[in-house]
């Protein structure tokens, strides 16, 4: 723009050059405003760089092209009508400065020579070069637009990526809290002192379950996703000593497809459900109550079930609050692993069961 | 000494029995799984003394003490509850931590021992009705603290709203038993209902002084300073005489 602004100013007075300069200008603001909306539509941000410079390449030409005819047009509209008032504007135009002691037949002359010298190739690389520092502009433009982009998306990658982080390390930290809880530990070991006596052979079969539940929830930070198998191992060893502190209060069993025994999924997921069964319904029900684990695979996602005894209250708007940080920490990693594809809902099953769903996509 | 278990587990209560198997003043009367069955046999088999876990589905020890008008001694044990334990600052309390060692349980039963034989020596010399003595000791909580006080601890009870409030030492707890209620369960050789919003205990009054047409006013150890209603003089003045 800059260029054929001080072209302009060659041949023009200032006025209608500044006029001209700023026509252009607005031009050239609205061009790359349609070219903004229209890499927003087709996601160009989207693309790696090798695929992206083509492109990019081909559309400041285009707009380059724009850019010039429009230019063109206007600045030869704006010629005509000088012209029409001052006709000695031609004469400008076609580079024969003011001359005196010239009579009309050598000027007509010397307009014939100037005119000539305007050839039809001379005009076509008088029109490239106006499309090409047009595109160059656009080009520049581009390159910023697009390097503000990925520094944008880099950053919102980085905070995500963070958050995930955060939100396992929560999980790790509640997971450890809840197993390392030292009155779940305390109570296991004083049952299990109880079982020396009454039962030796469940007492060691209880040390073995506590000895495998503390080295998963020290181990498990290392894996970030761990097999369905794996998970239900610690639930079992958990429900197990659960089991000695409840006896007949606590019933449960599991129901897993053996095709989705494979799936991988968070670690802590299922056993955060089965801890919030206990705790927040099993442990109130003075006669105890019923937990089941389900676990089956369809055809692009895995369903997993934990269904237990229990009513959840439902009042107002409270109810999410009431599941406590585990279920929160626990959707709020789903979302981060698998986007908008996986969900955690936990909801009254019928007038006696509560039922906490995990759905996890399959790739 | 008669004893209740109270703990959810049943492996827990066996382990507590076993333990308790080698003392020779102590007699388990019975067990208890939950607040309500504990409420139970404590009306039914009055113990001396409670084994209390603290954490229990639905109710906790505390709740079991709070609906306790009188309570027995009682044994903590909990599996681990440091916060639950600090709500304590009154009085030292027992308490055990599970698996509990045998010789922190052979110490605290006998202090617990010699706690209520010195009871039981000085209720043979009470008449042996069913009222609440200065013997007895009531557990109250109030907001985040809890105490266990003896009743001749307790100067005065005061009527506040809906509520009664306790003075004792420094502390003014507020309990949900009205005071008409506490006058009929309270000993009345010990307490004098002084006026409509006031129950004294008359082993803290420091001094009296005649009053306004023919009434008293009573100045306690504590400070508190009592105007005993006109009917309440007379009946205050008859029972001081010989």
């Amino acid at each position: 723009m800059l260029t054929s602004f001080l072209a302009m100013v060659m041949f023009l007075p200032v006025i209608p050059s500044l006029v001209l300069g700023l026509i252009t200008i607005l031009l050239g603001v609205l061009i790359s405003h349609v070219y903004r909306g229209f890499v927003k539509k087709k996601n160009w941000k989207e693309l790696k760089v090798p695929k992206l410079v083509p492109k990019v390449f081909l559309a400041s030409l285009m707009q380059g092209l724009i850019m010039s005819v429009l230019t063109l047009i206007g600045m030869v509209g704006i010629f005509g009508i000088m012209a029409a008032s001052d006709p000695s504007i031609i004469d400008a135009l076609i580079g024969i400065p003011k001359m005196d002691g010239i009579d009309e037949e050598t000027l007509a002359k010397i307009r014939a020579a100037s005119m000539n010298s305007f050839s039809g190739s001379k005009l076509l690389v008088f029109l490239l070069s106006f499309v090409s520092s047009f595109a160059i502009y656009f080009m520049s433009w581009s390159a910023i637009y697009f390097a503000y982009q990925y520094l944008q998306r880099t950053r919102e990658m980085e905070i995500e990526r963070w958050k995930l982080s955060t939100s396992v390390k929560d999980a790790e930290l509640n997971a450890l809290k809840a197993q390392i809880n030292p009155h779940f530990i305390f109570n296991s070991l004083n049952n299990i002192r109880s079982l020396v006596v009454e039962d030796s052979e469940k007492a060691r079969d209880s040390i073995t379950h506590l000895s495998d539940l503390l080295r998963f929830s020290i181990q498990f930070d290392q894996f970030e996703k761990v097999s369905l198998e794996k998970e239900l191992e610690v639930v079992r060893d958990y429900l197990n000593l659960e089991a000695i502190q409840l006896e007949e209060r606590l019933n449960y069993q599991f129901k897993i497809d053996q095709e989705a025994e494979d799936i991988m999924i968070p670690p802590m997921i299922v056993q955060t459900l089965v801890e919030n069964a206990i705790k927040h319904a099993i442990n109130n029900l003075p006669s105890g109550g019923e937990i089941i684990v389900e676990a089956k695979l369809n055809h692009d996602c895995a369903m997993i079930y934990v269904k237990n005894t229990g009513q959840m209250k439902v009042n107002g708007s409270k109810t999410e609050n009431r599941r406590g940080i585990g279920i929160i920490n626990s959707k709020e990693r789903l979302r981060l692993l698998y986007g908008e594809k996986a969900n955690l809902t936990v909801e009254n099953m019928n007038e006696n069961m509560v039922c906490a769903t995990v759905k996890i996509p399959m790739n | 000494m008669k004893t209740l278990i109270v703990d959810d587990s049943r492996l827990a209560r066996n382990e507590i029995k076993r333990l308790l198997k080698e003392f020779d003043n102590v007699n388990i009367v019975g067990e208890a799984a939950n607040v309500e069955e504990a409420i139970e046999k404590i009306g039914e088999l009055k113990p001396d003394l409670i084994f209390l876990d603290i954490q229990m589905p639905g109710k906790s020890g505390f709740d079991l003490l709070e609906e306790l008008e009188s309570v027995p001694e009682v044994i903590f044990s909990t599996a681990y509850d440091e916060y639950a334990l600090k709500a304590f600052e009154y009085n030292a309390l027992d308490y055990l931590v599970k698996p509990v060692e045998k010789q922190r349980l052979a110490g605290a039963v006998s202090k617990v021992f010699d706690k209520i034989k010195k009871k039981q020596l000085e209720e043979e010399l009470s008449d042996g009705s069913d009222k609440l003595t200065i013997n007895d000791q009531v557990f109250v909580k109030d907001g985040e603290s809890c105490w266990f006080v003896q009743l001749s601890e307790i100067r005065l009870f005061e009527v506040s709203g809906n509520y009664t409030t306790v003075y004792f030492g420094k502390f003014k707890p507020m309990i949900t038993r009205t005071l008409n209620y506490l006058e009929s369960r309270l000993d009345d050789k010990t307490f004098f209902r002084a006026n409509r919003q006031q129950i004294i205990n008359l082993k803290w009054i420091e001094r009296i002084e005649p009053w306004f047409s023919g009434s008293l006013r009573i100045y306690l150890k504590g400070g508190e300073e009592i105007d005993v209603s006109r009917r309440q003089t007379l009946k205050f003045k008859e029972l001081m005489s010989f």
